[in-house]
């Protein structure tokens, strides 16, 4: 049985080396499905005289005067130098620009992602515990009307109230100009952004971890432990959250590595040089070497995460082990 | 103590609280993203246009003058124009400039497609060179430029050309010689230096160049110029109504009619500067070689079925006003009057009936039997600014009894089927489209003859878009670039506006400001036509309390 376990593990690993090699593959046709002219948009696509000499320049610049095999070789070279290409709208490799930004984005996401995490956790399973009392019912509801809140309209209520009208908060950027104590105020800035995030993403996570710990909420251990008088800390976490853990594990590896692609929402609101926003103009500037060098980093990573947690359900919970799920 | 001797005492006192009384910071707010702060990223070098790197002269928004930036000038002739360097101008690593710093920037830019003493190749042919020969004087500061033909506009042209240091961007001539770096791209003779970029606040500061000649009756108050980068609009405003920031900047372009709202409802520190703009936003573009737009009729027809008056007040400023039937703004060099436009459902119904489209269907909607009256109006869905004017066209023109086919497309295939470049580039003969939603920039009606006609010419390598090839059009563009004084120049100009009032290729929706917003601490602003309130003519003009 342990045997056939660990084939699933290694079969489970091949596929993401497979995957891999298909994210490099889609990576560089995706950008060249997107409709319009990458130079065009480069050299200005609203000036109303385009030079050929330019034109000429910028195409043999990216390699498009070359066959399709040769571009890939190019990219390929890009992805094993370190450099992901270079970007032409930006004059910098597509390295730098990614780890200028990176950092940006990760200050945001990734409290945010570990107080999402830590509360849904807890709320989704006193839900459970609570299931069908006061608690679950108005608790659930409330969470099911807060999913229905687009991120965009969160953070621009945040802003308008906290930062606008009450002047709580500040309203652009990462810091101030000239702070007397850079890390509080580094602190201070990211209370807003962290907290869209944390409201716009905690919601379905809640209702997740509520969801499954239900369903075992009527196996006999969980009555067994609660027969012998264990408190809600050792029932909720020890006994449900145990043997329903695998989902949530699922959607928190999913969540760490969206925390690297960005947010375009929250970076757009709060002025913040982020990945969302990198990726977003080069969706819209067409500018290829940047489209692959992020997608290649926030693909890899994404691949990484479930990998990850495929390891971790296995090491973490016997049944899979024991190959109980066929 | 004796007098005497009180003064020499306290008169140092007296001017070091005299100069820090001077020393005041202006906060600008900008709506543009800054990557790496040098001159090789496009939003930096227009945003530091008139800061750090200056144009040879700008243009006064507000009346049209030209005035010196970097060199005085000299109109010779409709073929010979002088610029010279103005005294004591050096570069901020100390260099002084000369005119060869002039001609060095005409060169470079040639080798990258301009076409000042060099013809330029595109795929349409051969765009002629501007100038045939240039001489520089022997103290260096003065440069003679000969034309290859009359041109009462060369100076309108010049605008937003920024000189750049000979010694440092020589070795940078060829597209392939890389760029120079950062520090290096910084160095300008502009009346402010590049002091830091903090990308966390997203703040750009400049301080007063060293280097720079002020002198009396040319100071700026502003001892540190600073820009705050905004992702949204809505961010900015927020900030500048909590006196954050002094006024907004976005490129060729003021705040949007809602922030105007919002800021004049809520910002009790704000004013509004604005200067009429020479673009028009807003304008819906007939294919005149296409059915059906190539009926004259159903062009005034159409054109007089908007309700112009309500389309300025849901989209335009304060000080927005309905447009004429020839749609150049009133702002422009050469302006002529012509008629207004207005909402006449007579023209329609007179077309209507004389093309047999007597009845009208349960939609309400015109029809000659099965036949109804109807168009295909094509919008870049990428502006939702444009897509707002293309609903509000269909809404308007649906009422009188005109179906409209919106035709929404990305921006690349919006330039297929309406441009000349793009529709030739994808195979096809010429733009597809019916009628268009589009803005004309301001660089753009500007452009080669003035007065839009680049996107009205049928025979334009680029634009093209309402495809007018008729004599009496052609006539007068002709006319206009190759005048050989002003006056036969707005002459020309005079045809072109009668030919567009006449014919109506295109309907402006509205002609409105750019509106700027500040805070009342500041006074006496002053506008280019090119950069605004970024530029020349403000720093030196403007009062902060």
């Amino acid at each position: 049985m342990q045997n056939a376990a660990k084939r699933k593990l290694l079969r489970q690993i091949s596929i993401i080396l497979i995957s891999f090699v298909l994210v490099i593959v889609f990576n560089f046709v995706l950008p060249r499905i997107l409709p319009g002219d990458p130079i065009a948009n480069l050299i200005g696509i609203d000036r109303e005289f385009i030079s050929q000499e330019r034109y000429e320049y910028y195409r043999h610049a990216l390699g498009l005067d070359r066959n399709i095999f040769v571009q890939f070789g190019l990219y390929l070279k890009s992805l094993f130098n370190g450099t992901l290409g270079f970007s032409y709208q930006y004059n910098s490799n597509v390295s730098s620009l990614i780890g200028s930004r990176l950092l940006n984005t990760l200050q945001i996401t990734i409290p945010a992602f570990i107080i999402s995490s830590i509360l849904s956790l807890s709320i989704g399973l006193f839900f459970a515990y609570r299931r069908n009392k006061v608690e679950d019912i108005a608790g659930t509801s409330l969470t099911i009307g807060l999913n229905a809140f687009p991120s965009f309209l969160i953070g621009i209520i945040l802003l308008v109230v906290f930062a606008f009208i009450l002047n709580w908060f500040p309203i652009n950027g990462l810091s101030s100009r000239n702070p007397s104590s850079p890390f509080f105020d580094r602190i201070w800035h990211l209370i807003l952004p962290v907290l869209t995030i944390v409201i716009a993403t905690t919601p379905s996570k809640v209702l997740q971890v509520r969801n499954s710990a239900v369903s075992v909420m009527d196996d006999k251990y969980v009555l067994f432990s609660r027969s012998n008088g264990y408190g809600y800390h050792t029932v909720a976490y020890k006994y449900i959250f145990a043997n329903s853990f695998q989902p949530y594990l699922t959607i928190v590896g999913l969540n760490f590595a969206a925390s690297f692609s960005g947010t375009i929402v929250v970076e757009k609101i709060f002025s913040i040089n982020g990945m969302g926003s990198l990726m977003m103009k080069a969706i819209t500037d067409l500018d290829y070497p940047t489209i692959q060098g992020v997608l290649f980093v926030t693909g890899s990573i994404l691949l990484l995460s479930i990998l990850v947690v495929d390891v971790l359900c296995y090491f973490f919970d016997p049944r899979v082990r024991r190959n109980d799920y066929v | 103590m004796n007098k005497k001797f009180l003064l020499p005492l306290l008169l140092p006192l007296l001017l070091t609280g005299c100069q820090k009384a001077q020393k005041k910071e202006l906060v600008v707010g900008a709506l543009t993203t800054i990557e790496k702060a040098t001159r090789d990223e496009y939003n930096y070098d227009v945003l530091t246009a008139s800061v750090t790197q200056l144009p040879m002269i700008g243009q006064n928004a507000e009346d049209g003058t030209f005035y010196s930036q970097l060199c005085d000038y000299e109109v010779a002739s409709t073929k010979q124009v002088k610029f010279t360097v103005r005294e004591n101008m050096k570069w901020s690593d100390g260099e002084y400039v000369t005119a060869n710093d002039i001609k060095h920037t005409f060169d470079y830019m040639d080798k990258r497609g301009s076409n000042y003493f060099v013809d330029a190749e595109t795929e349409k042919g051969t765009t002629a060179k501007l100038f045939e020969s240039a001489s520089i004087s022997e103290d260096q500061r003065s440069i003679t430029i000969n034309l290859v033909n009359d041109n009462v506009r060369i100076l309108s042209s010049l605008l937003d050309l920024r000189i750049q240091p000979e010694h440092i961007y020589k070795n940078y001539m060829e597209q392939d010689s890389g760029e120079p770096s950062a520090e290096l791209s910084r160095v300008g003779c502009g009346p402010f230096t590049f002091s830091s970029f903090d990308k966390a606040s997203n703040t750009l500061t400049f301080k007063k160049s060293k280097t720079y000649p002020f002198k009396k009756g040319e100071q700026t108050p502003i001892s540190k110029l600073s820009y705050v980068l905004y992702a949204n609009e809505d961010a900015m405003m927020m900030d500048l109504i909590k006196g954050q920031i002094d006024y907004t900047w976005i490129y060729s372009s003021g705040i949007s009619a809602d922030s105007q709202k919002v800021a004049a409802k809520d910002g009790q520190n704000v004013q509004f500067h604005h200067i009429n703009k020479r673009g028009v936003s807003a304008s819906i573009v007939f294919n005149c070689d296409k059915a059906p737009f190539n009926d004259k009729s159903f062009r005034v027809a159409v054109a007089h079925a908007i309700d112009y008056a309500s389309a300025r007040d849901t989209f335009a400023s304060p000080y927005a006003s309905v447009p004429n039937r020839s749609f150049v703004p009133s702002s422009t060099v050469g302006y002529k009057e012509t008629e207004q436009l207005h909402k006449d459902e007579t023209y329609l119904s007179s077309f209507a009936s004389q093309n047999g489209y007597t009845d009208k269907n349960a939609q309400g909607f015109y029809v000659k039997g099965d036949e109804v009256l109807q168009f295909d109006l094509t919008v870049d869905s990428t502006k939702t600014a444009h897509v707002r004017y293309a609903d509000f066209v269909k809404t308007s023109l649906e009422k009188a009894g005109i179906k409209v086919n919106l035709d929404p497309q990305t921006t690349a295939d919006f330039r297929t089927k309406t441009t000349n470049k793009f529709s030739h580039d994808a195979g096809l003969e010429g733009p597809t489209h019916q009628a268009c939603i589009l803005g004309f920039t301001e660089a753009g009606m500007n452009m080669m003859q003035g007065m839009g006609s680049i996107y009205i010419n049928k025979n334009h390598a680029v634009q093209g878009v309402a495809q007018v090839n008729d004599a009496t059009f052609l006539n007068a563009i002709n006319a206009m670039g190759s005048a050989s004084s002003l006056e036969a120049y707005e002459t020309a100009c005079h045809s072109l506006q009668d030919y567009y009032a006449e014919n109506i290729p295109v309907a402006a929706l509205f002609w409105d400001a750019n509106v700027t917003p500040y805070n009342n601490r500041l006074s006496n602003m002053k506008s280019d036509a090119n950069w605004g309130l970024n530029s020349f003519i403000n720093w030196f003009n403007i009062s902060i309390k």
